[in-house]
């Protein structure tokens, strides 16, 4: 029997195919700018300049807006570790990059990645610009925190699971998608972020711990020289993080803001 | 004051060059292990056409796709993806007896016993209402698809934990083609 030919409409099926070419090219635009802001971070410690701090807003523009806050380098820890431990769990190599690249300054500079290249950190400076720091009992109590953050990543990625993906508050902004609590999470740390400087960082960030255990063998952490520094005291209430006591910076606290530099007379501070 | 390097500043280098070189190997080691071609994809001779992929995916209104795959398609007049009531379905077509919830396929007449159906994307919301009885009774040409152009490539795919077959996983090739099914 003969069938009449089919008139098919101009609908065709999407292909079942790869659509995507090997292309490595998205990971490494990532690699390139993450390494671009962390040399000019570490290039212009001295300056006084505010071309300094444009690190922070290329860091949350790109990071933040354009790739919409996924990968954060705190995710990105969590993503790294549960890729280690869980052979199943798909690994970006931007995450392999966000976390290496700043371990890899850390180990040498301390955490410049901190103090200038950080999206969720500077996001909490632009809210935080007139913020105060933390009293120093209080910090002394909470500094362990994101040690303790760090080791629970590293328990909980053992299941394949990533902490500080539920941890994380700021991703909702980025994508500006989210359940009420996620809203009323970032919120509260919005806030938080408003009185105190930087509270994610001092309070949550395992990634920021993580960064501090690497600075203790940094090669040239921000520093006071001995030789020229008078032992005035005038940098101690500069520093946000209380990182400096008895004229030293301790580079595992230290962010590397360089808040203290314009308050040594002596310009010790290198 | 000494002049020279201390111990501690020796053993401290001796401590970072190792960590140096661990940090590369890692890094060396993941990277290669990390695939930039990949892609969930969804392997259809597994999926069992559950609501995981319309429940579980983070977009909104789910990164999966059905499609018709017209290689395999009978073009039956009765489709059992498109009629309730499997082999006893009552080819009256109107809404109250399609099966798809979005209302998103097309069912248009190309022949004297031939029809075709085609699958509105904006509508579709991958809930898979029509892939298993298509398996059951017809051809098994209604099938999910992982839309390249809506998924975020997320590391861990709230599907892939929601599907129990474990139908999709992150692959280098997707599946294609079903193994031994008629078509």
């Amino acid at each position: 029997m003969a069938e009449a030919i089919p008139d098919f409409s101009d609908y065709s099926m999407p292909s079942l195919a790869a659509e995507r070419t090997p292309d490595w090219s998205g990971d490494a635009i990532d690699a390139g700018i993450l390494a671009a802001l962390l040399g000019w971070w570490i290039l212009t410690r001295r300056w006084r300049s505010g071309w300094r701090w444009a690190p922070l807003l290329v860091a949350l523009a790109w990071l933040g807006f354009v790739r919409q806050g996924c990968l954060c380098p705190v995710g990105s820890l969590g993503a790294v570790l549960a890729a280690v431990m869980q052979p199943m769990v798909a690994l970006p190599a931007a995450a392999v990059v966000l976390v290496g690249l700043p371990l890899l300054v850390a180990l040498f500079w301390g955490r410049a990645f901190c103090g200038g290249v950080c999206p969720l950190g500077a996001l909490q400076e632009v809210v935080g610009m007139r913020s105060r720091r933390l009293p120093l009992a209080a910090a002394r109590w909470l500094t362990p925190i994101p040690f303790l953050v760090l080791f629970a990543t590293i328990g909980v990625a053992a299941i394949g699971e990533r902490l500080p993906c539920v941890l994380d508050p700021w991703v909702v902004l980025f994508r500006r998608t989210g359940h009420l609590t996620a809203w009323l999470a970032l919120a509260l740390w919005l806030v938080a972020a408003v009185v105190v400087w930087r509270p994610f960082c001092r309070l949550l960030c395992p990634l920021g711990a993580a960064l501090g255990l690497a600075s203790r063998l940094a090669w040239r952490p921000r520093r006071i020289a001995a030789d020229r520094c008078r032992e005035c005291g005038a940098c101690a209430p500069t520093c946000p993080v209380h990182a400096i006591t008895s004229h030293r910076i301790d580079p595992a606290a230290c962010l590397d803001c360089g808040r203290c530099q314009g308050s040594c007379r002596s310009g010790a501070i290198v | 004051m000494t002049t020279g390097p201390t111990r501690r500043d020796l053993l401290r280098t001796a401590a970072r060059c190792t960590a140096v070189l661990a940090l590369g190997g890692g890094a060396a080691a993941l990277l290669r292990r990390a695939q930039p071609a990949g892609a969930w994809s969804i392997d259809p001779s597994v999926c069992t056409g559950c609501d995981g992929c319309a429940s579980g995916c983070v977009v909104p209104g789910s990164a999966v796709r059905c499609v018709n795959d017209f290689d395999r398609c009978g073009y039956c007049a009765v489709c059992y993806g498109y009629f309730k009531g499997g082999i006893d379905a009552v080819p009256v077509d109107e809404p109250a007896n399609r099966i798809c919830p979005q209302e998103a396929i097309i069912r248009r007449r190309v022949g004297d016993l031939q029809w075709e159906y085609t699958i509105d994307p904006e509508r579709c919301d991958g809930c898979g209402a029509c892939v298993a009885p298509c398996r059951t009774y017809g051809h098994a040409s209604f099938r999910l698809r992982v839309d390249a152009e809506r998924c975020l490539d997320c590391s861990r795919c709230g599907i892939a934990s929601a599907c129990m077959p474990q139908a999709i996983a992150w692959r280098a090739e997707p599946v294609t083609s079903e193994e031994g099914r008629h078509g």
